[in-house]
């Protein structure tokens, strides 16, 4: 245990304490207010920072690291799947979805599913397949937490694992405002700087990429490759093709982040908030593989890989500075875990028990079922991740890749496809999720060269489109939906650069009007 | 006489700001005044810095039931004829639980915590805001209509027509639910 890391650590969170105290109690109480309600008066900027900052898990931390320091540069699949997936998902999804949650009058992604395919069977599999797997990412972030804390502190690991579990519960209980915009920001920005740090510490320690890829081609060449340790993926382009897609496609299909389109700020502020994600995306997303790649020559001899970067960065940077980073990396992968088991809790108490258990549920009931699904997880993901820790790569990457391929094709078809109904929605989300998992499961990667992500995505893609054409005269779109969808279609001929600045928030009483001249009421 | 939220846009700001947008000729049509539901709640959270108590203000769409938080605005009383107005078809009780679960939900996702939210109604009203319609044209004398925020300034192209499936649509499709409605800057 380094006693100035500590120091810095322990000084670190009592600026962030006082930086959540200043802004509820003094000048900043006005636009906090704004923030809580509405978004407004934070900006792009910082609406994009604190956005990245929380998506940003205990995987890039830990799993991205760990896949670089044994693989090489076989995450450069990742990476660009993961830089272009945020991009990706904003343009084809963002925009569109949010209308159509807006007009439908959708609170959450679940809810919204159901809207778009009216079932109660809808929200009850989708519901109870988010609740199941956002429980093992977050399995993923107490993992990330244990580790960082015992390795910080030098605690024992269980008592480390304990201690970051309660933590990370009681934020979620009692939140506040420590996870507000302005701590928020303040965390994401001392954390790039700081990975950006490490990064540039370890290039310079080697003496620059080529002298490091000249050494690793001295340990083993094939890692230099993009094929992987000892070439084991070369020529396999459906496990190239998954490896692309759990990052880019998978984000189509991950609950907590869709909710976010539909809270979306004016579609002017999100253009601008995806610019400020691009440039996040090239200097954070890249920082941490590079970094496992670099610690193949720094560290050549780490037992846990998944502590790369930990390592490298106790090794080369300045005490102070390592506590600093360690501690608003501690903080990103708390935020991220409180994130999921918000949204893991909400969708049980809200999707699953208000819907299908106690229709009459108050707010405070609701809570309270939260809580307890919250606690739970708690205790199971302690003993999980204290008896058989898995990888915290191969969870996250398990986790995405079924919630990909259970939801992407329904999300995708709900705003781009009017023939997508219910029959054929319910069909892809189950078929999906288990050619995903079985794959998974039996293996079966190996055998048949394609990874799990590109088998449950082709699955359920096929099964969305066969099964709604077939049931088309059965169960067809209804009325109220396609009218939905058809939104946009509408306008008749408006000049190009009135419709980019009319203010889509008064879409719905320009309908009403519109409705009224035409001769309603 | 009706309750309006002060307009801050007039007639001819309406049109500059059209054509302010793009090249076109712009004229006011009509003004119209659109019902909202005025909800003010009181709103307290237990946070780890103890707790946090706030006055919250909505407007329900009183015709679409979508919710949205508010600015404080000013009120002024005005006379106008029936062909200005609107039509409110919402309860008062249902438009302040859709104020109330809105808020609510909301709160604890800015919040980010698990923490019950109290929420107490303690004033409604009917409310109209000012609206222009716009009629506007192109060079080419392509005419189509403007929806003016008569507080903001803010527009929308009016619908020239009825969705395909407009005609089929039962009455009960309305929107049963608030929705995720952006935050109403007015004034």
């Amino acid at each position: 245990m380094n006693l100035t890391v500590l120091l810095f650590l322990v000084v670190y969170y009592i600026v962030v304490l006082c930086i959540g105290f200043w802004a509820t109690r003094r000048g900043a109480a006005e636009d906090l207010e704004g923030y809580l309600l509405g978004g407004r008066n934070v900006g792009p900027l910082v609406t994009a920072l604190t956005l990245q900052s929380t998506s940003m898990s205990g995987y890039m931390f830990l799993g991205a690291g760990a896949l670089s320091y044994t693989q090489g540069y076989w995450g450069i699949w990742f990476v660009a799947g993961d830089i272009g997936g945020g991009i990706l998902n904003l343009s084809v999804l963002g925009r569109r979805m949010r209308k159509l949650s807006q007009i439908m009058g959708s609170l959450t992604a679940i809810e919204y599913l159901e809207n778009r395919y009216p079932s109660w069977a809808t929200r009850l599999i989708a519901a109870s397949l988010s609740v199941f797997l956002l429980a093992f990412y977050v399995l993923a972030q107490f993992i990330s937490g244990g580790k960082g804390l015992a390795l910080i502190t030098g605690l024992s690991y269980p008592l480390a694992l304990f201690i970051a579990l309660a933590i990370i519960i009681v934020y979620t209980f009692l939140g506040g405002y420590l996870a507000v915009a302005y701590t928020d920001f303040f965390q994401s920005l001392v954390m790039v700087v700081g990975v950006i740090w490490i990064l540039a510490a370890s290039l310079y320690h080697v003496g620059g990429l080529t002298a490091a890829n000249l050494k690793i081609a001295e340990i083993d060449p094939t890692l230099l490759s993009i094929w992987g340790k000892g070439l084991g993926y070369e020529g396999q382009w459906g496990v190239v093709a998954g490896a692309v897609a759990v990052f880019s496609i998978g984000y189509f299909g991950w609950p907590h982040v869709v909710t976010r389109h539909m809270a979306m700020e004016r579609p002017s502020t999100a253009r601008l908030a995806g610019v400020y994600t691009v440039v996040w995306n090239l200097l954070f997303v890249t920082a941490p593989y590079l970094v496992g790649i670099l610690a193949i020559v720094i560290l050549p001899e780490l037992e846990d890989p998944e502590l790369a970067l930990f390592r490298v960065a106790q090794l080369l940077l300045p005490a102070a500075v390592t506590g600093i980073v360690m501690a608003a990396i501690m903080a990103a992968i708390m935020s991220t875990a409180d994130s999921l088991l918000l949204q893991t809790g909400s969708i049980a108490s809200r999707d699953l028990y208000e819907r299908f258990i106690n229709p009459g549920a108050s707010e405070h009931q609701m809570v309270w079922v939260s809580r307890g699904l919250v606690l739970a997880i708690g205790v199971a993901g302690y003993f999980i991740a204290l008896v058989q820790p898995p990888a915290v790569f191969d969870v996250v990457i398990f986790a995405t890749s079924v919630l990909g391929s259970a939801f992407a094709p329904a999300f995708l078809c709900a705003v781009w496809w009017k023939k997508a109904n219910t029959p054929g929605a319910i069909a892809s989300i189950v078929v999906g999720a288990t050619t995903c998992f079985t794959w998974q499961i039996a293996g079966l990667e190996t055998q048949t060269t394609l990874h799990p992500m590109a088998a449950g995505i082709l699955a359920s893609t096929l099964t969305i489109v066969v099964v709604s054409l077939a049931t088309q005269s059965i169960a067809p779109v209804a009325p109220h939906i396609l009218k939905a969808m058809e939104e946009t279609e509408n306008l008749g001929p408006i000049p190009r650069e009135m419709l980019a600045m009319s203010d889509f928030s008064l879409r719905p009483e320009a309908e009403e009007v519109g409705s009224m001249l035409r001769g309603g009421k | 006489m009706i309750r309006a939220i002060r307009t801050a846009v007039e007639r001819t700001e309406a049109a500059a700001i059209l054509k302010s947008a793009s090249p076109i000729s712009a004229e006011v049509e009509r003004r119209l005044f659109y019902p909202f539901l005025f909800v003010s709640l009181r709103c307290s959270t237990r946070t780890l810095l103890g707790e946090n108590a706030m006055r919250v203000a909505c407007l329900v769409d009183a015709r679409t039931r979508l919710c949205a938080t508010v600015d404080p605005f000013e009120l002024e009383e005005l006379v106008v004829s029936q062909g200005e107005i609107l039509e409110a078809t919402l309860d008062e009780l249902d438009g302040c639980h859709i104020a109330e679960r809105y808020v609510a939900y909301v709160l604890r996702r800015r919040h980010k915590a698990l923490a019950s939210t109290k929420v107490e109604v303690f004033e409604t009203a009917l409310v109209y805001k000012p609206f222009w319609v716009v009629s506007c044209a192109e060079e080419d004398s392509r005419r189509f209509r403007v929806l003016v925020d008569g507080v903001t300034g803010g527009f929308h192209p009016i619908p020239v027509k009825e969705s395909r499936a407009e005609a089929s649509d039962p009455p009960e499709h309305k929107h049963e639910s608030e929705s995720l409605a952006q935050t109403v800057s007015s004034g």
